[in-house]
């Protein structure tokens, strides 16, 4: 019993592991370099070998992958999706989460100078800086608008059929601008991509010193912010109840263990 | 068995780990605190004194176990003498019925009298849960009283709003979307002025705000128990334990171009209640 | 020097007789009798945090303009409740670890009081004559449970205040008096004002004195009663075996309180918790998600979330959803709580008195009943954390949902029949220690 009691545990806690490996999801995406091709190359020849087979030859789309010169498709939707690694993606239905961007930065303007020639009419992108806005003035902003999705303390949250909205951790000031212009999050194998189609709304009727503020409190969020001591992953108190059971009665637990007996141990 | 000197000295160690870690807590204090050497500083000083203290309990101690007697519960005898001496101590209030009760009735009449500072507790709830703000005409406008005009959202876009005067009114929230021009009537709703329908913010379920949209399934989510509502359908409930839609604010554009509600709520909004339907 | 002191004090109140009662007084030594004095030092410490906690903290939802020290509020409108809670963390020396260690202290006041239990059921320590005590306890639970819930709900932040707004909710879907109830308990329509004041004097006077007493009340049962103790060599039912109050059970106890208070003060110095300063003020429209209440009211929670989209409505009634899930339920939870002494006692007939305790393996029936029960509640727990889970595994929450909807009712059935099945292979294999169970007696045929 004592062996296979251990066993389980084992094999228990390797399961956790593997689904937290998994659930943790860096994919690596399908880039020029992994395929070993290294010399360096112009937005057409990326655009390609990389996004063509989904996205058409001029980002007119195919069966597999929206078009690109939408009312949306511009520098920012663009850019935003490879800074964030969510594009390219090997497969049609995969997940476009936020992962190592594919391309340094050369091959991304070149990409999304290309893409912007499709002639789509979304926005360009943005300058932001946040050194300009006000943290006080981004707090309530992000209170406000952002907060519900994102949470309050910047970790994200699940959305509806296995949608996220996602931690803002290492989102930078120009992303936060972009995502707010476009509303990104198209349902993977989604034939449309247009304004409605994402999984997060439009917030575009903000101003520049507005949308500094917000992206001023994310980079708070990102840097400071927990003065209490380990933040638990800061998703509140579902974490602090774990750690209330196991670490703090459990190291109760062990105490009056050692101070009192079991059966049949003497005073 | 360890011997005395190595017993006493892990205790003397404990209580002078202890001593210096309040020692260090104190500085720590007097140079302007800090959380973390506070709580870590404080744990040691006090760990100390537990180790010191248990092992003192286990090493130092006369040797148990002892063993004691119960004793059983009070005698028969003593238990019939002690309501023996209460009933005969209530003898005289045993043949005064008459005076027993006028007592009874005095006593339950301050007791009905004394419940009612509970009633100055509240304002009667009356029909203040069956209204909004919203009145016909009013003006939307966003926390920061900003005017809503038809063009503030783009399509897949999303603000909350209140009847202007009134902006914060919890009961009035509102969340304004704006779809496709054409789409709300196309999947069979009402009528959705330039794309834009408001339904209120406040979930059927247990009153959380509905904070959450999703355009891309055209869904609100609450984040307190998973209700969804599906905005093609009129919020209808399509998850979760809501049971009935999101009441919608019928709105119009005015003349100049902005959003303004036709009328408040046909129906009370929030969660039920007792006779929410009367 | 202290026998001076003794003799002057006992020549005026002349209680020797007592004093070397006490002194002399037997207590049994066993581990598991701790766990309620985990639950009493975590009193105190929530006592000597809270008191400090309560010179600076402003009870009200008056409206101040924030001029502290943490800079994304400057500025900012809010009540003098999170005002005066921002301050204690940031501009009050010590004031976020005192902060920090009350409410850690809190959580773990209601887990040990679980603990302690569910220690009290499975060795039947709540039979006769100790029945009285056990609606005490639970009563405790209940008090400890509800100061939780109002403690975190008194900084007026996002995230407890839509947990105020959820109980609103529930006290409107009672039927008859909902409408009222909720008013005049709040104070009017919801978010009233009043009622971070109200939760103020409940929370630091009402209920802690509630306690106290009830503490006291527990205490003096268990000295007059002497303490149960395990059926081993030497312990009879008409004895008590153990150590004496002074010196080694004082000493013990002593060092069980600063362990207690060292390892809570080195959470709320090490571990952030509510870090309010992040969720914001309350505000009625706005809302944060990931959303769920400290951990002892997550199985109500969870039960909000499971229990499906039914009510109960005709002629312009209704008797709403939340009404299930979180007045009937914990009503019937504390119900069966409150009678199970004499529910068992009914069932088997056993009325007699009790001092020698069992082991879970001598009532596989109650053990198992016990253990499915409790996973029931733990399954209604973890189902409150269905959106936090769902995220991290990148599933679509309404599937977890009803995941967790069989769950309830499955491992309840299962975990009692396994748990019925290894208590009775503990019973018969005779071996002293759970692990050496033969694995084949629990899940294959019993021999």
């Amino acid at each position: 019993m004592d062996r296979r009691l251990v066993a389980a545990v084992v094999v228990g806690a390797g399961l956790i592991l593997a689904g937290c490996e998994y659930a943790s999801g860096d994919l690596t995406p399908p880039t020029r370099a992994a395929r070993g091709d290294l010399a360096p190359a112009s937005g057409e020849e990326l655009y390609r070998a990389d996004c063509a087979w989904c996205h058409g030859a001029d980002g007119a789309g195919t069966g597999r992958g929206p078009d690109l010169d939408g009312e949306l498709d511009g520098g920012a939707y663009t850019h935003f999706m490879l800074s964030t690694g969510r594009m390219p993606i090997a497969a049609v239905d995969q997940r476009t989460d936020r992962r190592e961007p594919a391309y340094d930065s050369t091959e991304l303007e070149a990409l999304v100078e290309h893409v912007v020639g499709f002639g789509g009419t979304g926005p360009a992108v943005p300058m932001v800086d946040p050194g300009r806005g006000e943290v006080a003035t981004g707090a309530l902003l992000y209170a406000e608008n952002c907060a519900a999705c994102h949470s309050t303390t910047g970790v994200g949250g699940a959305l509806t059929s296995g949608q996220i909205a996602p931690s803002l951790q290492r989102s930078t000031p120009v992303q936060i601008a972009e995502a707010m212009l476009v509303g990104p999050g198209c349902r993977a194998g989604d034939p449309d991509c247009g304004p409605g189609d994402g999984a997060m709304p439009v917030f575009d009727d903000f101003s520049d010193h507005e949308v500094d503020s917000i992206a001023a409190y994310v980079r708070f969020l990102q840097s400071g912010g927990d003065h209490g001591g380990l933040g638990l992953g800061r998703i509140g108190p579902v974490t602090e109840g774990a750690v209330a059971l196991l670490i703090g009665l459990g190291a109760l637990l062990g105490l009056i263990r050692w101070i009192g007996t079991a059966v049949g141990e003497d005073t | 068995m360890r011997s005395e000197p190595s017993k006493t000295r892990a205790i003397a160690i404990s209580f002078g780990v202890s001593t210096a870690a309040s020692v260090a807590l104190a500085i720590v204090y007097l140079m302007g605190g800090q959380p973390q050497a506070e709580g870590a500083l404080l744990g040691v000083s006090l760990g100390g004194l537990a180790v010191g203290f248990v092992l003192w309990g286990h090493r130092l101690m006369p040797k148990g176990p002892f063993t004691q007697n119960r004793e059983t519960s009070s005698g028969r005898a003593e238990r019939a003498a002690a309501v023996e001496d209460f009933e005969s101590g209530a003898e005289s209030l045993e043949r005064r019925g008459f005076l027993r009760r006028m007592l009874a009735v005095a006593l339950a009449a301050i007791g009905g009298a004394a419940l009612f500072p509970v009633r100055s507790l509240g304002s009667r709830p009356g029909r203040s849960l069956y209204h909004t703000q919203w009145t016909p005409g009013a003006r939307m406008v966003t926390i920061d009283d900003a005017l809503v005009r038809a063009d503030t959202l783009e399509v897949g876009g999303f603000i909350t709003v209140f009847p202007e005067g009134h902006a914060g009114s919890a009961d009035s929230q509102v969340v304004l979307l704006r779809l496709t021009p054409g789409s709300y009537e196309a999947a069979g709703g009402g009528a959705a002025p330039e794309g834009y329908v408001a339904f209120s913010k406040i979930c059927t379920h247990a009153g959380c705000p509905i904070g959450l949209y999703e355009p891309a399934t055209n869904s609100l989510f609450c984040p307190c128990h998973q209700s969804v509502f599906a905005v093609m359908e009129a919020a209808a409930p399509t998850a979760g334990p809501a049971t009935r839609p999101l009441p919608q604010l019928p709105i119009e554009v005015d003349d100049n171009g902005y959003l303004v509600a036709i009328d408040d709520f046909a129906e009370p909004v929030g969660p039920g209640f007792w006779g929410r339907g009367r | 020097m202290i026998k001076r002191a003794y003799d002057w004090v006992d020549e005026r109140v002349g209680a020797s007789s007592f004093t070397r009662d006490a002194l002399n007084k037997v207590f049994p030594d066993h581990w598991s009798f701790m766990l309620g004095e985990i639950a009493l030092y975590c009193f105190v410490i929530l006592v000597l945090t809270g008191t400090f906690l309560a010179f600076f903290f402003d009870g009200t939802t008056a409206e101040t303009v924030y001029e502290g020290s943490y800079a994304p509020m400057h500025g900012q409108t809010m009540s003098a409740a999170y005002a005066s809670t921002l301050e204690i963390s940031f501009d009050v020396r010590a004031g976020l670890v005192m902060r920090q260690i009350h409410h850690w202290a809190s959580l773990v006041f209601v887990a040990s009081i679980v603990a302690h239990l569910c220690r009290i059921f499975f060795t039947g320590a709540f039979r006769k004559p100790r029945e009285i005590n056990w609606i005490v306890g639970v009563t405790l639970l209940g008090l400890a449970m509800f100061n939780g819930f109002t403690g975190y709900s008194l900084p007026d932040d996002i995230l407890s205040g839509t947990g105020l707004r959820i109980a609103y909710s529930i006290a409107l879907s009672i039927p008859l008096v909902g409408t009222w109830i909720a008013f005049l308990v709040f104070g009017g329509e919801f978010p009233a004002e009043d009622i971070i004041g109200r939760l103020l004097v409940v929370h630091i006077m009402i209920v802690p004195a509630l306690i106290a007493g009830l503490i006291g009340v527990h205490l003096a049962i268990v000295w007059k009663q002497k303490h149960t103790q395990f059926p081993e060599a030497g312990r009879t039912d008409t004895n008590v075996v153990g150590s004496h109050l002074w010196p080694t059970y004082a000493l013990k106890s002593t060092g069980l309180f600063f362990g207690v208070f060292a390892v809570i003060a080195v959470m709320g110095g090490l571990f952030q918790i509510n870090p309010v300063w992040l969720y914001g003020p309350f505000e009625a429209h706005q809302v944060t998600s990931p959303a769920q209440p400290d951990w002892f009211l997550g199985w109500t929670e969870g039960a909000l979330r499971l229990f499906p989209a039914w009510e109960i409505r005709a002629f312009g009634f209704e008797i709403p959803n939340p009404f299930y899930p979180a007045v009937l339920l914990p009503g019937v939870t504390f119900l069966l709580l409150y009678a199970w002494p004499f529910l068992e006692a009914r069932f088997t007939g056993d009325r007699g008195v009790h001092h020698l305790l069992d082991r879970p393996r001598d009532r596989p029936f109650r053990t198992a009943l016990g253990s499915a029960t409790l996973a029931f509640y733990v399954v209604l727990f973890l189902a409150a954390s269905n959106d936090v889970i769902a995220k991290w595994l990148t599933i679509p929450v309404n599937n977890l949902t009803w995941a967790f909807r069989v769950l309830v009712l499955l491992i309840p059935a299962v975990s009692f029949f396994f748990v019925r099945r290894f208590m009775t292979a503990l019973q018969t294999s005779g071996v002293d220690r759970w692990t050496e169970v033969p694995l084949r007696a629990v899940i294959g045929r019993p021999d």
